[in-house]
């Protein structure tokens, strides 16, 4: 055995602080705020009406999925989704969420056959086709005048704003160019579909109050703005009205119809999306070729599945039906786990009703839940979760290692023999114990020691199981599991802890994780990185994400419908 | 809002560290994607790997018994390397008649034909009749329904119909009867099945498929052709309008300078299609339906008037060679139902469900459909193919088969009569009588249990270019169609097709070859 907890505790203590600096260090978007005595959570807010860059994005996957359902119905999905299985998702970072803005010839041709897919569905049948362009497209032959229907009624869902009359004429002049008007009608929607002002979420403004910097959107583009924000989709019949009555000029309209948005099925799709991505809930591991010993009678089967529906059961009932604060989110001992085994791992029996279950044990909130803690390997990976905590909940940057570091944390890494006789906290703290290696693992080590009461599937757990690698991971023995630990927190705050629970109760009670989600709220709905700008807008969600007694979605909200909603700051 | 003009040390701060920049760059480079006018002319060659495959399904209700459609004299089998149960001998090895139904009049087929025994539906507990047959499931008649046809996912492949491709219809299905159980079928929003469109008689099908052909004037290109270009030309002229927007900012420029350095290259992909040969003109057809009726009284009940049944298949035999040669569809279903002896040619008495009065009179009707199928196949070969070069068979995969494996009431859904045509574009072996039945041979209550069916199917679409995950999104959970190892079939409750647990996904070995 190697020393003792204490003597660990001690020596992450003493090197912390002097080594700490040499890795990355806590989001501020002043870096110079790194290890200085401030604390991340404290904003820099000077002046309001500045905003980051604004770039123009390509509908993703997902939105071009919803928009197409939205618009001519889930029969016309299902039908083009081979179509639709051509095209990638987009690529976005997966610490700061900013989208790659890539194109690419396959995604292009992609774009191009599913409109293709959706004209030849839409037109094809009768019923969906007088949907799109009035009865008078079935008839056996259209009037000149027939397509009108469709320039100043559908056509202004597609393109998201009334069409400018070039666009109209193009349209006329392709419908009634003469042979099958049926052809036509599919070359017309097909166009639609394939147009810039569809597929882009393009903010070109209206009138002449513009500057070289700055762009002030018409109301049509602001209705996009907040529709993809909240729904994923182009703006419904309720906010096209809107927006043609210019009732979206002030921030009381554009946050009542964020509410609204947010209340429907596709809103709250999207704000469990988000706390999904958050929580890392993508990251559960293949738990199946766990030794024997330690799966015991946990059920498998679905068990990845059932981490993810139950996590965003969770998120809904805590955001919508609670209207819970962000405290709520990260304290509440809820759990809707129905799947046998993720009941077992939560501690009580499978939820059979609308009614919750209550974790059993230190579990609480949505961080502590299976996903973020499996492993595919008996030993859980504490330098794993040390560095997914760190960089994901309390928004220290954390660098990947160099091969050289590498190489000095293989050296020490302990032979097959000692692993046996040794925890998996020992192991790590034996095998990071270069210098060099403590610059970075004395914030990730204790961060990953916090949870070492939890095995490779989740479960609680006093007893750490070890097995034999080289024996085929045949059980060797247990050996007593040590949570607790010193935590670095921003502005050199050094946070004793018992265990993982403790760690969640010291970041909710700091405002450190109202900070950092605040920031990873930005990052997803925007697709971009914070910069030093938005510090008053973070701020202002900041501060409602760290109301106990404010709603979660009102934070939500405020972020979505923000001071700069109505400008495309260049 | 408000509007406030940055400062310039405000703009400055905005511009990103040399580190930042850096990573950004290498982000940049990695992710380069392949833009086709950034990409020598050499490589445009090697992105066209699938050539352009036909599908051709004939389909008749109820089954052929083993012994009518198989070779009689089995001996000199050779196994099939790395195969416990798969055993070949070339069709030309054979001596004489290969079986009733493939008599010696398909000889000089047999370079493009194989006969394929032992295929059987692994899903299913039923005995009854299998409309699913073409979803590789026997689930049509209990819940849940599991997939869809075959010809719906080749005609809904991204792999099949290419953005940039131009035909009249993705799909023509004919059937004769009975359209509920045309066989083909795609789903319904929840989940239900939505029975494909079929057409009924030779004007149906010539107005359906061949009015994409120009009326016999000088050749030029069609007008979803033209359409389509002149929609990729205003995308085209759209964008460059917007590139120029003085409001557009410089990193919106730059992406879009890209989306247009791409749809330029979309242009020149929709502009280079195939030129088709000057006989790709409307055909003059002497139709052989006369009216038109209820459905289900086609094509010899009253209001239909079809002068002579067997020239109206012989027109959609040559609407299908026209069609598959000037590229007017790739996709071709022809379900055969019940028909009465008007129908079949020298037919008798009864029809072709529970009314034949033998084995061997059920086999000689089932026959006349495989002997249609055999003149189209033989249509094919002897027309060249304008678009990959060598011959439409070559670069088609035409295939007879059956609902069921047995004649009259025994609905026995093993053993499927399975007989294809066509080499798929390189992709299909033939040549071959290939016995897929279990070993050793062993009947359960009359009848040999063997590979799975849907293997077969599954290499008819990757010969299309259907790949592998697209297919496995159509089944039962565990991939395409239905798998289920401890089928009940005849009251039997055992591992029937668990050796095959493995690689009931993949295309069926040596048939495949892709």
């Amino acid at each position: 055995m190697l020393g003792n907890s204490k003597i660990i505790r001690m020596i992450l203590l003493g090197s912390a602080v002097l080594l700490y600096q040499n890795c990355g260090g806590f989001e501020s978007t002043e870096q110079a705020l790194l290890a200085s005595s401030s604390s991340a959570v404290s904003f820099k807010c000077t002046d309001d009406s500045q905003a980051s860059e604004t770039k123009s994005l390509l509908l993703s996957k997902q939105q071009l999925t919803n928009a197409i359902e939205d618009l001519f119905g889930v029969t016309t999905l299902n039908n083009v989704s081979g179509a639709l299985s051509s095209l990638g998702e987009p690529i976005n970072d997966s610490t700061t969420h900013a989208r790659q803005s890539l194109v690419s010839s396959a995604e292009i041709d992609s774009f191009h056959s599913i409109a293709q897919a959706v004209a030849a569905d839409v037109v094809g049948a009768q019923s969906r086709r007088e949907n799109v362009f009035g009865a008078c497209a079935s008839m056996a032959t259209p009037g000149p005048n027939c397509i009108d229907n469709f320039i100043n009624n559908f056509a202004v869902k597609i393109f998201r704003r009334p069409l400018k009359p070039e666009e109209s004429t193009f349209i006329k002049n392709l419908a009634n160019s003469g042979g099958d008007y049926l052809t036509n009608l599919e070359a017309v929607l097909s166009y639609s579909l394939q147009s810039p002002y569809f597929l882009w979420r393009l903010e070109l403004g209206e009138g002449g109050n513009h500057t070289p910097e700055r762009t002030y959107l018409s109301q049509y583009e602001i209705a996009t703005r907040l529709s993809f924000a909240t729904i994923d989709s182009v703006p419904d019949d309720a906010l096209l009205a809107a927006a043609k009555q210019g009732q979206l000029s002030n921030l009381a309209q554009i946050k009542a119809h964020a509410e609204r948005l947010l209340q429907t099925p596709r809103g709250q799709e999207k704000v469990a999306d988000m706390l999904s991505w958050w929580a890392l809930a993508d990251r559960a591991k293949d738990v199946s070729n766990l030794p024997a010993e330690l799966t015991g009678s946990l059920e498998l089967d679905g068990l990845n599945e059932a981490m993810s529906d139950e996590l965003r059961v969770f998120v809904k009932q805590i955001v919508f039906q609670e209207q819970g604060s962000f405290r709520d989110l990260m304290t509440s001992k809820k759990s809707f786990a129905s799947h046998a085994g993720l009941a077992e791992i939560y501690g009580h029996n499978p939820v059979t009703g609308v009614q919750p279950a209550s974790f059993g044990g230190r579990r609480q909130g949505l961080l502590m839940r299976a996903s973020f803690l499996t492993h595919d390997t008996f030993r859980t990976s504490i330098i794993h979760r040390g560095v997914d905590f760190q960089k994901r909940y309390l928004c220290n940057n954390i660098p990947s290692p160099n091969v050289n570091i590498m190489g000095d944390r293989d050296a020490d890494a302990l032979t097959h023999a000692e692993l046996l006789e040794t925890t998996n906290r020992e192991s790590i703290a034996h095998q990071t114990k270069d210098p060099v290696c403590m610059g970075c693992h004395s914030v990730i080590n204790p961060t990953g020691f916090a949870f070492e009461n939890f095995d490779s599937f989740g479960r609680l757990r006093d007893q750490e199981m070890i097995f034999d690698s080289e024996d085929n991971n045949s059980f060797v023995r247990t050996l007593p599991i040590d949570t607790n630990t010193v935590i670095p927190m921003s502005g050199n705050n050094d946070v004793p802890v018992s265990d993982a629970y403790d760690l969640i109760t010291s970041m909710v009670e700091t405002g450190e994780g109202a900070a950092c989600m605040s920031r990873n709220l930005f990052r997803y709905v925007f697709e971009k990185r914070e910069e030093r700008v938005d510090d008053c807008e973070l701020q202002r969600v900041y501060e409602g994400l760290n109301n106990p007694d404010q709603p979660l979605l009102e934070a939500v909200v405020e972020l979505i419908a923000n001071e700069h909603i109505g400008e495309k700051v260049h | 809002m408000k509007n406030k003009k940055l400062s310039q040390k405000q703009i400055q701060q905005r511009l990103h560290s040399r580190r930042q920049f850096l990573i950004g760059s290498g982000y940049f480079c990695l992710s380069l994607p392949p833009l086709l006018s950034l990409m020598p002319r050499q490589v445009l060659a090697q992105v066209a790997g699938q050539k352009t495959v036909r599908y051709v399904s004939c389909l008749g209700q109820l089954g052929i018994d083993y012994h009518q459609w198989t070779p009689a004299e089995q001996a000199d089998l050779m196994q099939i390397a790395g195969q416990t149960d798969m055993w070949y001998k070339p069709l030309a090895n054979f001596a004489g008649p290969l079986s009733r139904v493939v008599d010696s009049s398909f000889q000089d087929l047999y370079p493009y034909m194989n006969v394929i025994s032992g295929m059987s539906i692994t899903g299913g507990d039923y005995q009854g009749h299998n409309n699913s047959v073409l979803s590789g499931t026997h689930s049509g008649h209990r819940s849940p329904i599991y997939g869809k046809s075959i010809d719906v996912i080749i005609e809904q492949s991204p792999n099949v119909y290419k953005a940039t491709d131009v035909v009249h219809r993705k799909a023509i299905r004919m059937h004769d009867h009975d359209h509920v159980k045309g066989y083909s079928f795609d789903r319904n929003a929840d989940g239900s099945r939505a029975i494909s469109q079929h057409l009924q008689g030779d004007v149906a099908l010539f107005n359906a498929l061949m009015t994409g052909l120009s009326n016999g004037g000088p050749q030029g290109p069609t007008q979803a052709q033209t359409n389509k270009e002149n929609v990729v030309d205003q995308v085209f002229n759209d964008l460059k309008a917007l590139e120029n927007n003085k409001r557009i900012s410089k990193s919106d420029k730059e992406l879009l300078d890209r989306y247009i350095s791409g749809i330029s290259d979309l242009q020149k992909k929709v502009k280079n299609n195939v030129t088709l040969p000057p006989s790709c003109t409307q055909p003059t057809v002497n139709f052989e339906v006369q009216g038109k009726g209820n459905y289900w009284k086609f094509p010899t009940g009253s209001g239909w008037g079809v002068n002579s049944i067997d020239a109206m298949y012989d027109n959609y035999i040559e609407m299908f060679k026209l069609a598959a040669m000037c590229d007017q569809t790739r996709v071709f279903h022809w379900a055969l139902s019940r028909w009465d002896d008007a129908v079949v040619p020298g037919g008798t008495a009864g029809g072709l469900h529970h009314e034949a009065p033998s084995s061997e009179v059920q086999a000689d009707r089932q026959q006349y459909f495989v002997k249609k199928m055999s003149q189209l196949a033989r249509a094919f070969r002897d027309t060249p193919d304008p678009i990959n070069g060598g011959n439409l068979l070559d670069n088609s995969i035409i295939f007879y088969t059956n609902e069921l494996g047995a004649w009259t009431t025994a609905h026995n859904i093993w053993n499927i009569p399975t007989i294809s045509f066509g080499n798929g574009g390189g992709k299909i072996s033939s040549g071959n009588f290939i016995d897929c039945r279990q070993r050793p041979l062993q009947k359960q209550k009359g009848y040999y249990p063997g590979r799975p069916y849907k293997q077969f199917l599954q290499a008819v679409m990757a010969s299309m270019g259907v790949t592998k995950a697209e297919y496995m999104q159509f089944g039962d959970g565990n991939g395409f169609g239905e798998f289920n190892d401890t089928v009940n079939q005849f009251g039997f409750n055992k591992t029937l097709f668990s050796q095959y647990a493995n690689e009931h996904n993949d295309p069926l070995p040596f048939f495949y070859t892709g």
